[in-house]
């Protein structure tokens, strides 16, 4: 195959990797910097190097999985560079606990803050545990999460289910409150 | 109550505005040529001044009437040098695979990224050893034959000592909690 046949495909891969997964993706980059320039540049760098990889990419997985490995991987070394704005870290469950401990606070439909402070839990977690609720937010079932993650199954259910709790016990705290 | 809080919350993510404008494929091409131009500039550049460095020094340690305080100091930075250049490279070579970003899974990835800088800090004796004694033996011979007051001279000495001694207890203290992660990593 010659190298135009080869872009050409690896364009065609990106198109449709794009169409797809395009909003998980700027989703990705909120979570990952809360700077929004510098968002914007992760976001960029995250296309960048997603088409790079593409001219490697040998369906040995399916292109959602690969996707989101580029997109993980790319945001975490970003955010393991020691410029980098990233707060220190906490573990998940930490995380949840403070996030439950503030929904009171708020007021029920107010998403923009529901959604800051769903942000602000996320910029604190660990790298696999960002992962892991990022994937879960995008919907995607425990067998893609482990997949992309290399986690366990067993380990990503609890993780998961963890996950489910904390942010169900603040919406619900929240309904309650309002009623 | 769970299923609806639980849609509730995807609902949320789900419809969060757009912000970003799209890129097109020119652009995209555009850009990764630029980090590729950019990524060898940086190889270029660091080549250049590595060679820069290793004849400054290895000039001085052969050059006819240097004293041997100021030979030994040049020989033993060279010897550094050749280590951070050689650390260097090995690096660029693992991080310059676009495709393994995508074949490596978040696990794997973290824990190679973490295994890389762990036997960095772990391996920093390597270039530690030979690099601040080499300074300071430089730093001492060109003092040498002056009339410089004692306490000058031990606390040149004292500053290499000190500045060896605490690059290494930052890097065991980074390996500490390099392989704290790492550990942490495997259990899961």
């Amino acid at each position: 195959m010659d190298k135009l046949s080869r872009t050409a495909k690896q364009d065609q891969r990106y198109a449709e990797a794009i169409a797809a997964f395009g909003p998980a993706m700027e989703r990705l980059a909120r979570a990952y910097e809360r700077d929004r320039d510098r968002c914007l540049d992760l976001l960029q760098e995250v296309q960048v190097a997603l088409w790079r990889s593409l001219a490697g990419f040998d369906g040995r997985c399916s292109l959602r999985t690969w996707v989101y490995r580029v997109a993980h991987n790319t945001a975490t070394s970003k955010v393991l560079r020691p410029q980098s704005s990233a707060p220190s870290t906490v573990p998940l469950d930490d995380s949840l606990e403070s996030l439950a401990a503030h929904g009171s606070e708020e007021h029920l439909l107010d998403r923009k803050r529901a959604l800051e402070r769903l942000y602000g839990l996320i910029h604190r977690l660990r790298p696999l545990d960002r992962q892991v609720m990022l994937l879960y937010l995008e919907q995607l079932d425990a067998a893609s999460i482990a997949e992309i993650t290399g986690l366990s199954g067993a380990n990503v259910a609890t993780k998961v289910s963890r996950i489910k709790q904390g942010l169900i016990r603040q919406f619900h705290e929240r309904k309650i409150d309002v009623e | 109550m769970l299923n609806e809080s639980e849609n509730e919350v995807h609902v949320m993510w789900g419809e969060q505005p757009r912000e970003a404008q799209r890129i097109s494929l020119d652009e995209i091409h555009a850009k990764a040529q630029r980090a590729e131009t950019r990524r060898r500039q940086w190889k270029t550049a660091g080549t250049v001044f590595f060679i820069l460095l290793v004849i400054e020094n290895g000039v001085e340690a052969i050059w006819p009437g240097q004293n041997m305080m100021e030979r030994a100091g040049d020989i033993l930075i060279v010897a550094a040098l050749f280590d951070i250049f050689y650390e260097y490279r090995k690096y660029a070579g693992v991080a310059s695979s676009p495709a393994g970003l995508g074949r490596a899974n978040c696990v794997e990835f973290y824990r190679a990224y973490l295994t890389y800088e762990r036997n960095l800090a772990r391996q920093s004796s390597r270039y530690l050893l030979p690099f601040v004694p080499g300074v300071t033996l430089s730093l001492l011979s060109g003092v040498l034959g002056e009339v410089v007051p004692t306490a000058r001279l031990i606390g040149i000495a004292a500053s290499g000592v000190t500045l060896f001694l605490g690059i290494a207890w930052w890097n065991a203290q980074s390996v500490r909690n390099l392989q704290r992660e790492l550990d942490a990593l495997d259990m899961r």
